[in-house]
């Protein structure tokens, strides 16, 4: 739910000049530039280099949003999910889809001046897509693929297909509205204006982003006006509000699913895994557990996403599950793991494993990773047993692309390294493909039970009093160049 | 056993003794004063345990009764009654609340019982806790344990229930502390003691639930059987554990239930007490016990040998005069002057063999005058007789001389055949004599006995059957397994024959003559019986005095010389008698006499007379 509203456009701007003229007292209301923009995040970025995945989704998320302060993509997405120019100006493909042709922007340069042409975004780009064939003609780039990229112009608008620069030392250079001028791995980052930024210098002087700060230091921060921006868990947000802490939160871009492990011989039968997703209270689990922050999932895309979610229920039938238990009597019970850093995970895990207890399914709850209590001993004396150290598990999968054949391809691509899932059923979308096929391949997926989605999470972040025009996409992409602070002195 | 050995075993035994029954008198008096103190110990610390249940269960009570009458609770209250119920607002409530409280379990329950917020398990949200409805008189029930369901399992609260009523719906509100080693850390426990408690949560016995305040208790399963107990019957009870074979690690516990409001047992309290110091002490008094018993052993011999020989010297002494008494020194004197009753024993032995000397003396001179006068009597008696003849017969020589000259020469020839025998019969009457004063030592050859009984039978038999003399009738019961003896056929032949008259003698009207010989260990034994008159006990005692005779010619020589060669022979002589029924005398003989040589050997030893022994049928 966004709860700002945006405040940069040419538009707005005539319509600031207007009342600037008519109304002297709000002046106070008119974007002026300047000031530091504080950030405190719970995430640990180790890297802004997309090539070096965070470990976590967390990590990976705020990853993600730093990158886009640096660097830019040679598309973005719109508010609805379409593509937009951004470094290339405009893009042709053939009948196939299987070759793209875009157009870069000119006059367009990277922070240390260098200029942007071809070949520094096709160093980008055939950096993470080692599939594609990325080469240029002229001032254009060409992408060709042997299979159709029917929604590359979308993919392309991810973060990791961000135009970079990438020095020896491992430092990254890009055209984006900030530039980097210091970085502690997981503990600082500042990032100060780009006056050259291609589209316009952005309000605030320069960002400094505090990272690892917890939950009550990040709301100490916010309180205390420390902090301009904090993310906060979506569990917390409504307490978070009640305090009088301003919550910015997105559409639900987030799933939290339950993963059956590969390797698990109690979960095999598929009644139990369907006696369990039967059992679970995913209205409970929303409004409980993420107080209303989130919506109860029975697909893997968000129905602002995908819009057939409805057509999946998300009903507990606890009765249904407790008659399917009675017939297979587990003789014993699930390991279900969460990750042990993630409070709102173990909430989930716990109510699940009430939930199951309910309908005659034992399920014992443990935290997994070598941070957790206990974690790398169960780690070990499983390994050792050669057995897994948990039958199912709680994942958080968050959207690449609001684009539902992105994000589904992309939820897809994970859960075929994740989950026992038949091949077919995670193979690539590469063949256009309507909503109606889109349901069929999520429907396919969801029936095996492997996966069982839980719950969709938005993005939350909190904001100090004097942040204006905060006006994230809706699946949680911040547009940091586009906020002023309040109370700046010109 | 001698009685100075005796008394050297004795005074030991009585040390030992005594050491033992006061090491064991110890032994007792310190287990049970061990005993009296882990008793007063574990009463003071169930009594510490329930103050503490009670102080902690008012504080539960109060803090309870403080969270749902705070104004947040007020607030949840109304708005759990408002049209748009949303619970979900106050999921975390109680975590921030129970965090506040210091309370371990907290949890919101709305008016049906389901969990608007819980601190110990707060993904039960929405669920319902139904043992909350079963009760309307929560506040006045106070604080009580109950089981807590948790994410890793039920776990045993001290629990108090407070009911706040708004507009006809009740927020229940459910809280209080783990009962757990925390708790049990609470208590104060002296040294060698420990507190356990069992949470009794699962539907047969588990290890896991046994904590000690430093952790899970070890061995846990040994619990088991007690906990079983407890389940069959709640109650305080006290037991032994033996952790190993050593009793040092005996424990001794005592178990207080923990009940629940339903009286169903949730937990039981173990109050330990180690046995190591007693038994360690016990030992120590038994080692202590036996060193100094080996001391007191050691000494006790030492004076026990010591106090043994000074007390049984002079009873030795007196021993030994005793023996030489016995052994006819009559002059024996035990020379001990001490003055306690051993010395008085010494004296009046000595004054006592004094007298005994005085009087053997007495009665020596005295049996002596007897003697004399018995053989002047019957030399008297015996003279008297050829004597008055002799008289007689002289006075009438004179006479005859004087008034019947004519007839002298026949008279004086008749007069003096007449002397002439009196003469020869008081030759013979001086030679009886005389042969009794010369008794021959015996010669001893191997001889027959059997034999020889037959070949003096062979001589009296014409006697036996002579017309004129009562009838005898001769009886032989002969061993013919008999040994050869070592003795001198002639004076054992003259002997058996004067036993033999003096069988005729006791038979003037006939009867019969038994003999019987019997081999026995130590030689032979011969039985001359006869069924004769008998003899009086009197008669029987004097029997064997010399010149005693119940005969009316008797010289009383006969059974002294009889008596005089059996003890020549080392043998001894007893007779038997009943008046009217006969009289048999009993001779044993040693197969080889001892003291008394044979033929062969160098020199013979006399032998004083045995002591007749004389036996009488009553």
């Amino acid at each position: 739910m966004r709860r700002t509203l945006s405040a940069r456009s040419t538009t707005s701007s005539l319509l600031f000049a207007l009342l600037f003229l008519a109304l002297p007292t709000s002046a106070a209301r008119r974007p002026r530039y300047g000031g530091m923009l504080t950030i405190d995040l719970q995430a640990r970025v180790t890297s802004l280099d997309p090539a070096q995945k965070q470990g976590t989704v967390a990590d990976q998320i705020v990853q993600e949003q730093l990158l886009r302060l640096i660097a830019d993509r040679l598309v973005e997405l719109g508010q609805l999910g379409q593509p937009k120019p951004a470094l290339a100006i405009s893009w042709q493909h053939n009948d196939k889809f299987t070759r793209w042709e875009f157009h870069l922007r000119p006059n367009v340069k990277f922070q240390d001046a260098t200029p942007l042409t071809p070949q520094p975004v096709i160093d980008s780009l055939q950096a993470v897509n080692p599939t594609w064939r990325v080469s240029s003609a002229n001032d254009s780039v060409i992408v060709e693929s042997d299979s159709p990229l029917p929604e590359l112009s979308c993919i392309l608008a991810e973060a990791q297909n961000s135009i970079l620069l990438r020095e020896p030392t491992g430092e990254v250079i890009g055209t984006g509205p900030f530039r980097l001028t210091t970085w502690e791995p997981g503990h600082h980052a500042v990032f100060a204006a780009n006056d050259d930024y291609w589209g316009g210098r952005p309000f605030v002087d320069g960002i400094d982003v505090q990272m690892g700060r917890t939950v009550r230091e990040r709301m100490i921060d916010l309180d205390l006006g420390k902090a301009d921006i904090a993310d906060v868990a979506p569990d917390r947000a409504r307490i978070d509000a009640s305090r009088g802490v301003r919550i910015s939160a997105s559409d639900p871009t987030e799933l939290v699913a339950l993963i059956f492990s590969r390797s698990s011989t109690r979960a095999k039968d598929i009644r139990i895994r369907q006696a369990l997703s039967l059992a679970i209270d995913r209205s409970s689990l929303v409004d409980f557990v993420l107080q209303k922050e989130g919506a109860p999932a029975g697909a893997l895309l968000p129905q602002w996403s995908s819009g057939y979610e409805f057509l999946f229920s998300t009903a507990p039938d606890t009765a249904a599950a407790r008659q399917i238990t009675s017939q297979i009597s587990p003789a014993h019970a699930l390991r279900l793991g969460y990750d042990a850093d993630d409070s709102m995970e173990r909430m989930i895990a716990e109510r699940i494993a009430v939930n199951a207890q309910a309908a005659g399914i034992s399920i014992s709850v443990r935290a997994i990773g070598i941070d957790s209590p206990g974690g790398a001993a169960n780690h070990a004396a499983n390994h050792a047993a050669d057995v897994p150290e948990y039958d199912a598990r709680i994942v958080r999968l968050s959207m690449c692309s609001p684009a539902p054949e992105v994000a589904l391809g992309d939820f897809l691509q994970t859960l075929a390294q994740l989950a026992d899932l038949d091949p077919s059923l995670t193979a690539p979308l590469n063949d256009p493909i309507n909503p109606g096929q889109l349901h069929s391949r999520e429907r396919a997926v969801v029936d095996t039970y492997e996966v069982i989605p839980l719950v969709h999470v938005p993005e939350v972040v909190g904001l100090s009093a004097r942040v204006r025009d905060w006006i994230p996409a809706r699946w949680g992409a911040w547009h940091v160049a586009d906020i002023w602070l309040d109370g700046v002195a010109p | 056993m001698s009685f100075r050995l005796k008394m050297f075993v004795l005074f030991p035994l009585v040390v030992v003794a005594a050491v033992a029954i006061v090491s064991v008198g110890v032994t007792v008096f310190t287990r049970r004063a061990f005993e009296r103190l882990d008793s007063s110990h574990t009463d003071a610390i169930v009594s510490q345990f329930q103050r503490e249940f009670a102080s902690q269960g008012q504080r539960i009570v109060r803090g309870i009764q403080d969270i749902s009458g705070s104004e947040a609770t007020l607030n949840m209250a109304i708005h759990l009654n408002a049209r748009d119920i949303d619970p979900s607002a106050y999921g975390h409530d109680a975590v921030s609340v129970a965090s506040d409280h210091h309370f371990a379990f907290l949890e919101f329950a709305g008016n049906d019982g389901s969990i608007i917020s819980s601190m110990q398990w707060p993904a039960r949200f929405g669920y319902k806790e139904t043992w909350l409805l079963q009760r309307a008189d929560w506040p006045a029930h106070g604080a009580f344990l109950q089981k807590v369901d948790t994410p890793d399992g039920p776990e045993l609260g001290l629990i108090a229930v407070s009911v706040l009523p708004v507009a006809g719906s009740n927020l229940y509100t459910a809280g209080g502390e783990r009962l757990d080693k925390s708790f049990l850390s609470s208590l104060s426990l002296p040294p060698g003691m420990r507190a356990l408690l069992y949470v009794n949560l699962d539907a047969n016995f588990s290890a896991q639930n046994l904590t000690a305040v430093d952790g899970p208790a070890p061995q846990a399963d040994r619990f088991a059987p007690l906990v079983a107990r407890e389940l069959q019957q709640p109650g305080e009870i006290t037991a032994t554990v033996h952790w190993t074979p050593d009793a040092a690690s005996d424990e001794v516990f005592h178990l207080l239930p923990l009940l629940g409001p339903d009286k169903n047992l949730l937990g039981v309290l173990f109050v330990g007490s180690s046995r190591h110091d007693l038994v360690l002490l016990e030992r120590d008094i038994r080692r202590l016990a036996l060193l100094v018993g080996g001391i007191a052993l050691a000494l006790g011999i030492l004076l026990s040998w010591w106090a043994a020989v000074r007390v049984t010297r002079p009873v030795a002494k007196l021993v030994t005069g005793a023996q030489e008494v016995a052994s006819g020194n009559w002059d024996a004197r035990v020379a001990i002057h001490s003055r306690d009753e051993i010395g008085t024993l010494a004296g009046a032995f000595n004054q006592m063999t004094g007298q005994l000397a005085e009087q053997r003396e007495r009665l020596i001179q005295t049996e002596r005058v007897a003697a004399w006068r018995e053989l002047a009597r019957r030399l008297a008696h015996e003279l008297k007789n050829p004597l008055f003849p002799l008289q007689i017969t002289v006075e009438n020589l004179r006479r005859a001389r004087e008034q019947h000259a004519a007839d002298f020469d026949e008279i004086f020839r008749e007069s003096t055949d007449t002397l002439l025998a009196e003469i020869q019969n008081l030759k013979t009457i001086v030679g009886r004599f005389s042969d009794f004063a010369k008794m021959p030592r015996p010669e001893l050859h191997a001889l027959d006995v059997n034999e020889m009984v037959r070949g003096v039978t062979r001589l009296f038999e014409p006697r036996f059957i002579a017309p004129g003399e009562p009838k005898i009738t001769t009886e032989l019961h002969l061993d013919e397994k008999l040994p050869l003896i070592q003795a001198d056929s002639v004076l054992l032949h003259r002997a058996i024959g004067n036993l033999v008259l003096n069988a005729i003698d006791a038979m003037p009207n006939g009867g019969t003559l038994a003999l019987r010989t019997v081999a026995h260990d130590s030689g032979v034994r011969l039985e001359i019986s006869d069924t004769g008159a008998g003899l009086t006990r009197e008669e029987c005692e004097r029997l064997f005095t010399p010149y005693y005779t119940t005969k009316l010619h008797g010289t009383g020589l006969g059974l002294a010389i009889v008596q005089s060669v059996v003890s020549d022979h080392g043998g001894r002589i007893s007779v038997s008698s009943e008046p009217g029924h006969g009289t048999t005398f009993r001779i044993d003989l040693l197969e080889r006499p001892p003291n008394v040589t044979s033929i062969d050997s160098v020199s013979v030893k006399s032998k004083k007379p045995a002591e007749p022994v004389l036996e009488r049928k009553v």
